[in-house]
C-alpha cells in the first residue's frame, strides 16, 4: 500500500505491505489526507481520478475477545497477519472493518459492480425478469471488433449455465413448496439444459489428472 | 529429463508462451494484459483458516467443476502440491502460477492440496485453487487488451458460479480472506516495457505519478520483485467501491495512453537527440549478447530490454521482436533446462543460457 501522510506540514510518503498496512489501520483512527504534487506528464490523469484518501475517524477500538462466532477468528488475530477468517468474519467484524476498508479503498464502504448470478437471480425472480440479462446486455455494449468463435462458445455457454442457475433455483423452491408436478417439470429442464451445455461445449476434452 | 505428466509439454515450452507473442495491440510498451478475480466458496471457511477435510473438499469440488464445465476448448488439470519444483518454476516463469501456490505450506511441513487449471494451448485462461482465496481465476493476452481479457474472464466468472456458490454479500460484494481485495476482487494490470524512459531518467517521475494515483507499481514477477528488464506492471489497488468498468476505465484510457505516449516520445528523443549513444547502448548489449560464454538471467534480460527496443526502433535488422522477446522466457532458469531437455546447476546453466542466446541471435 501506498500512503502520503502530511505531519506537522511535513510530507511523508511511505510503502507498506498489505499485511503492515492493516496492521497499523485496525490500531485506532490514525489517519491522513492524500495530497501532494503530480508528476507533469500524468497531471490530467490525476485530476481526473484522484481522489482524498478517506481517513478513518471512526474506528471504535476492538475489544479484546472480539472474535468471529462462526469461525472463531480473534480481531487480535485477524490484526496480526492481515487475513480474515470466513465470509462470516466481515459481519464479526464489520464495525472494526469499516475503517480499514475505507482506508485501503480510498474512502468507499460499499461494493459497485458484479452481482453474482444466483443473487441476481433471486432479486429478479420477484420481479419476474431473466437473470441472464447481464451477459446480453454487456454483449450488446462490447466494441464491434470481431471475436472468435471460442469467444462465441464461450458466450452462450454462460448463458446456458446462467439460465441453469436460475432453474435449479425454482427446482429447489418447487421441492421446498412440495410442488412435486412443478418440481419434475422443471428437472427434466434442468436435464435438457445440462445436455445442452455439454452440446456447446462439445470438443471439451476432459483432462487427465497430472501427478 | 523427461518431461512425460508435466503440466506444459516441451513443444509448448520450446513455442514460447502466447502473451509474449507480442501481436496484441500496442505490444511495442504493453506486453501483455492481465485480469486476476478473486472468488471464494460460500460454506468453507476461508483457505488459512480452513481444517484440512474443508480445503480438501474445496480443492474436490473445484476440480470437478472447472474440469467439467467446458471453460475452453480443452484444459490442463495439475495438482500443483504433488508437482516437481523445476515444473513449479516453470508455470510461474509462465505467469500462470503464483510464488504462493507454488510453495503452499511445504516449509511449515503441512501442505494442503492445491490446483491449477489452465486453457491449452492458449494458456489464456489459469485458476488457481486454495491460493489466499479458494480461487483465482486470470487471463492473460498480449498487448493491450483489458477489455477482452474482462469480457473472457466474466464469462468464465459465470461458467464458474454455474456449479460453485460464491460467498457474496450486498454490502462488501465478493468476499476475500484479505480485506483489500474486497468487493469486485478484481486486479486488472499491464505489465510494461518501458527501456525508453528509463534512459531518459523518466522513469521515477512515472513510478511516482502512476503511485499517486492510487496504482500499484511493480517489477516483472509481481509482488515483491525488481523491475528486470525495463519491465514494469501497473495494476489497480482500489476494489472496493468501484465498478470493473470503472476500474478499465480508469485504467485503460485515463492513465495508460499518457504512459505509452511518454514511452514513445521517449524513444523518438533517444533517436533525435541522442542517436549515436543509443545506437552505441543498443549495439553494445546484442554484441554482449552475441558473444557471452556465461550469462546470469537478470543480465540477460537487460540486455535483451535494450536488443528489443533497437528492434522496435528500426536500429537492428535481421532479428524481430517476437523472437528477442520469447527469449525472455526462454532464459529463465526452469524454461532453460526443460527446453534443453535436461537438470543442470547455476554454472552449467550459465553456459547454457549463454550458448542459446547466442544460437538465436546470430552470435559467434
Amino acid at each position: 500500500m501506498h500512503d502520503i501522510m502530511v505531519v506537522d506540514g511535513v510530507r511523508v510518503e511511505r510503502h507498506l505491505c498489505e499485511r503492515c498496512a492493516i496492521r497499523e489501520m485496525g490500531g485506532g483512527g490514525a489517519g491522513g489526507g492524500g495530497g501532494g504534487t503530480i508528476a507533469d506528464p500524468l497531471k490530467a490523469a490525476a485530476e481526473m481520478s484522484q481522489q482524498t484518501v478517506g481517513m478513518d475517524p471512526t474506528t471504535p477500538e476492538a475489544p479484546r475477545a472480539l472474535a468471529c462466532g462462526k469461525c472463531g477468528l480473534t480481531f487480535n488475530e485477524f490484526k496480526t497477519d492481515g487475513k480474515l477468517g470466513c465470509a462470516s468474519c466481515y459481519e464479526a467484524f464489520v464495525a472494526q472493518l469499516g475503517g480499514i476498508l475505507m482506508r485501503a479503498h480510498e474512502g468507499a464502504t460499499h461494493h459497485a459492480g458484479k452481482v453474482p448470478r444466483r443473487v441476481a437471480a433471486s432479486r429478479d425472480a420477484g420481479a419476474g425478469r431473466f437473470a441472464g440479462h447481464r451477459v446480453s446486455q454487456s454483449a450488446a455494449e462490447a466494441s464491434s471488433q470481431e471475436r472468435s468463435d471460442e469467444d462465441e462458445r464461450m458466450r452462450q455457454r454462460a448463458e446456458i449455465a446462467a439460465r441453469l442457475v436460475t432453474l435449479r433455483k425454482h427446482l429447489g423452491e418447487a421441492v421446498t413448496s412440495e410442488q412435486y408436478e412443478r418440481a419434475a417439470r422443471l428437472r427434466d429442464e434442468v436435464r435438457d439444459l445440462e445436455r445442452e451445455l455439454r452440446a456447446v461445449s462439445f470438443g471439451v476434452e476432459r483432462p487427465e489428472t497430472q501427478a | 529429463m523427461s518431461d512425460a505428466g508435466a503440466p506444459i509439454q516441451h513443444s509448448a515450452v520450446q513455442a514460447g508462451a502466447p502473451w509474449l507473442r507480442g501481436d496484441g495491440p500496442d505490444s511495442d510498451v504493453v506486453i501483455s494484459s492481465r485480469v486476476r478475480l478473486a472468488r471464494n466458496l460460500a460454506g468453507f471457511a476461508f483457505l488459512q483458516r480452513a481444517k484440512p477435510v474443508e480445503r480438501q473438499g474445496v480443492f474436490a469440488a473445484c476440480r470437478d467443476h472447472l474440469t467439467s464445465v467446458g471453460l475452453a476448448k480443452q484444459v490442463i488439470w495439475a495438482e500443483v502440491h504433488r508437482l516437481p519444483q523445476i515444473d513449479r518454476t516453470l508455470l510461474m516463469e509462465r505467469h500462470l502460477l503464483s510464488k504462493e501456490h507454488s510453495k503452499g505450506g511445504a516449509a511449515s511441513g503441512v501442505d494442503w492440496p492445491r490446483g491449477l487449471c489452465v486453457s491449452a494451448p492458449d494458456e489464456r485462461l489459469s485458476i488457481m485453487v486454495n491460493e489466499e482465496d479458494h480461487l483465482r481465476v486470470q487471463v492473460l493476452r498480449s498487448g493491450l487488451a483489458l477489455t477482452d481479457a474482462w469480457q473472457q474472464i466474466d464469462a468464465v466468472d459465470d461458467l464458474i458460479e454455474a456449479g460453485l456458490e460464491y460467498a457474496y454479500s450486498a454490502r462488501f460484494g465478493y468476499l476475500t480472506a484479505c480485506p483489500t481485495n474486497v468487493g469486485c476482487a478484481l486486479r486488472m494490470s499491464v505489465m510494461l516495457h518501458l527501456p525508453g524512459l528509463r534512459m531518459t531518467g523518466e522513469l521515477d517521475r512515472v513510478r511516482r505519478a502512476t503511485k499517486e494515483l492510487g496504482l500499484a507499481v511493480r517489477g516483472y514477477y509481481g509482488e515483491n520483485s525488481d523491475a528486470s528488464g525495463d519491465f514494469f506492471q501497473i495494476s489497480n489497488q482500489v476494489t472496493l467501491g468501484k465498478s470493473e468498468e470503472t476500474i478499465r476505465r480508469e485504467l485503460e484510457k485515463q492513465i495508460l495512453p499518457q504512459v505509452l505516449e511518454y514511452e514513445r516520445a521517449s524513444r523518438r528523443l533517444l533517436l533525435e537527440k541522442r542517436r549515436r549513444a543509443t545506437e552505441d547502448d543498443i549495439f553494445r548489449a546484442l554484441g554482449l549478447l552475441r558473444s557471452a560464454r556465461l550469462l546470469a538471467p537478470e543480465e540477460a534480460m537487460a540486455q535483451l530490454s535494450l536488443v528489443r527496443m533497437g528492434v522496435l526502433m528500426g536500429v537492428v535488422q535481421g532479428l524481430t521482436e517476437q523472437a528477442v522477446t520469447q527469449l525472455f522466457l526462454l532464459v529463465q532458469p526452469s524454461h532453460l533446462q526443460r527446453y534443453l531437455g535436461k537438470e543442470m546447476d547455476q554454472q552449467r546453466r550459465r553456459e547454457a543460457r549463454a550458448d542459446l542466446v547466442r544460437e538465436r541471435l546470430g552470435g559467434i
